[in-house]
């Protein structure tokens, strides 16, 4: 069975990264911490890009709302990196309900722009906002409370780590079980065929919006412990750089995937933080040349690098759509 | 009278420009029936399916399903509603397997396909039922092969096992035997003469021979409008139908 095959690698993964405190240094565990992060946040990009087929180049707003809302939680309210991820999570699926009706009949290239401009426009707000603390950004966020970690008496970045790992790990089984349930298999049908999906009773803006709402669910909460492992956060972060590193993230993992997006987003952070120093401006430029490469030989991504190894695709999940007539 | 209305049409027209393609269609199909609806190439039979399922708005006129004003109700309401429909040229999920395809009708009309909630249990029956549509339509339920890899004749029968799981009040046939083999025609055949009593269908098919082997009714569109309605050998002598196909025998244009 295909399951218990996928069984040992995961578990020899999860391992390792649960281990990873034991061998790295802070510098490289808080590196490792921001890759974990921005994987978690390609992958629920990966939903609606890959499973409902709308590429989106505003994610980085859902990254800026769970961003902010957790900072100002913890700024305001408490410190409790739960309640945090409960209202960017909250924040996230308002956003994505908004968007969602908004572009309810966008698609394609006319959805890339209106999720563009919304994200300007929340970006610009935060620019503006002196609530949000304007251009330097909302400071003075205490430090998250992990009291399970904390008593530990570990190091802050070592408690962050695991914090974020077990956070990625269950966000990363919530949309894994959605994707295999059938609201999920809906989300891939919609994209697959909708005017089909129409025709047997399925509701395509319903289920369009609930893609969008699982994907800025998820990268809303990368957005708070973002926010949370540098008790900062400032409009850069919502730049429209941070939806086309995302996204790249997304089309590099295989978008037909979820793992594979998690992986990218890990591995592009990794590449970015050890080269900045040698390549500084340049990365941008090394982006796109991954980009490109990754499209020209890997056109489904890490993802089906790794699934060509493997037994026939699952039929649901694998190849593009083909109409046939 | 006793018998039921299922679908109820009145002076339907649909207009693209100046181009009449639907002209002041009226007519009634109650349980039971078997409506045949043929015509020449482009005489808007595929239109009036799409006028009836939802796919197209009317120009002017009204379409009530079991009582019920469905004329300006999107598609996916009206399948709720009760229509199930097969299309002329094969409108099915190449990503997924026969059986994925099937399992989609299902799902909906189970009311489970919102559920957040995977389940194997669930799934298991599901595809089981799944199965057995595919099995009533003549498709090898183990054969799990890709949209791609079936013919013609299959994807047919695929398109009609997915109009079945919808389990609809109405049920419409657009050409579902064009492509299909002489054998793959007659399971089709004697499936729909075994489908209960309790729906409605209606048929677009250019074979005459399935259609006076299956319709207790035929309504003969040309150029958009009802030109003849009536019994099978009412329709099959008539002079009228026979001059809309140019004089011709009419079994000589459709085979
Ligand atoms: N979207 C459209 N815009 C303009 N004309 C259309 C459109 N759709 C259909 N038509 C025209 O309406 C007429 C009826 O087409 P329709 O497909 O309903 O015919 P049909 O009876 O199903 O033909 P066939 O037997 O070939 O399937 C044709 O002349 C067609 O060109
Ligand atoms: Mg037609």
């Amino acid at each position: 069975m295909k399951s218990r095959t996928r069984i040992i690698p995961t578990v020899a993964v999860l391992v390792v990264l649960a281990l990873a405190p034991l061998f790295l240094d802070s510098y490289s565990l808080d590196v490792l911490t921001g890759g974990l992060i921005y994987g978690l946040m390609a992958m629920g990009l990966a939903v609606l890009v890959g499973q409902a087929g709308l590429p989106s180049l505003g994610h980085a707003a859902f990254l800026g709302v769970g961003g902010y809302a957790a900072g100002l939680l913890a700024v305001h309210v408490t410190a409790n990196p739960l309640a945090g991820l409960l209202a960017a999570a909250l924040v996230g699926a308002v956003l994505s309900v908004l968007l969602g009706v908004i572009s309810m009949r966008a698609q394609g290239i006319y959805f890339l722009m209106v999720s563009l401009a919304v994200a300007e426009l929340i970006h610009a707000i935060t620019m503006t906002t002196d609530f949000t603390g304007g251009d330097n950004g909302l400071s003075g966020i205490p430090t998250p409370e992990i009291p399970a970690l904390d008593a530990l008496g570990l190091p802050h970045v070592v408690s962050v780590y695991w914090y974020v790992l077990v956070v990625a790990v269950v966000v990363l089984i919530l949309v894994q079980l959605l994707v295999a349930a059938p609201l999920g298999r809906a989300i891939t049908g919609s994209a697959d065929n909708a005017d089909r999906m129409r025709a047997l009773g399925y509701n395509i803006a319903t289920v369009r919006v609930s893609a969008l709402v699982i994907s800025g669910v998820a990268v809303a909460v990368g957005g708070a412990l973002l926010t949370q492992k540098d008790v900062f956060i400032a409009p850069t972060a919502l730049a429209p750089d941070t939806s086309i590193l995302l996204l790249v993230m997304v089309l590099v993992g295989g978008a037909r995937s979820l793992v594979g997006p998690l992986i990218a987003g890990i591995g592009l952070v990794v590449i970015r933080s050890y080269t900045s120093s040698t390549i500084g401006d340049y990365w941008v430029r090394a982006l796109g040349a991954i980009f490109v490469l990754t499209v020209y030989f890997l056109p489904n991504g890490l993802a089906g690098l790794l699934s060509r190894r493997r037994a026939a695709p699952e039929p649901s999940t694998s190849e593009e759509a083909v109409r046939v007539g | 009278m006793s018998a039921e209305t299922v679908l109820s049409l009145k002076n339907v027209r649909k207009r693209y420009g100046a181009v009449t393609v639907t002209d002041d269609v009226s007519f009634t199909v109650d349980r039971g029936d078997r409506v045949a609806l043929i015509g020449p190439n482009g005489a808007g039979k595929t239109t009036l399916f799409n006028l009836i399922a939802g796919r197209t708005p009317v120009s002017s006129g009204s379409i009530e399903l079991n009582g019920r004003d469905i004329t300006t109700s999107r598609e996916e309401v009206r399948c709720r509603a009760g229509i199930g429909r097969t299309f002329q040229h094969s409108e099915l999920f190449a990503s997924l397997d026969a059986t994925g395809n099937v399992l989609m009708a299902l799902r909906r009309r189970h009311g489970i396909s919102r559920s957040i909630i995977p389940s194997r249990k669930r799934e298991a029956r599901l595809t089981v039922e799944a199965h057995e549509f595919l099995d009533a339509v003549g498709l090898d339920p183990r054969g799990s092969s890709r949209v791609s890899d079936l013919s013609h004749g299959q994807r047919r029968q695929l398109e009609v096992a997915m109009a079945l799981a919808l389990e609809p009040d109405l049920l419409l046939f657009d050409e579902p035997t064009a492509g299909m083999s002489g054998a793959e025609t007659r399971t089709f055949s004697e499936l729909v003469s075994n489908l209960p009593r309790s729906l409605a269908m209606i048929l677009i098919e250019h074979d005459l021979d399935v259609v006076f082997a299956l319709a207790d009714k035929v309504i003969v569109l040309a150029a958009g409008a009802v030109i003849a309605e009536g019994e099978p050998s009412t329709i099959r002598g008539s002079a009228e139908v026979q001059d809309a196909y140019l004089g011709t025998n009419l079994g000589e244009v459709f085979l």
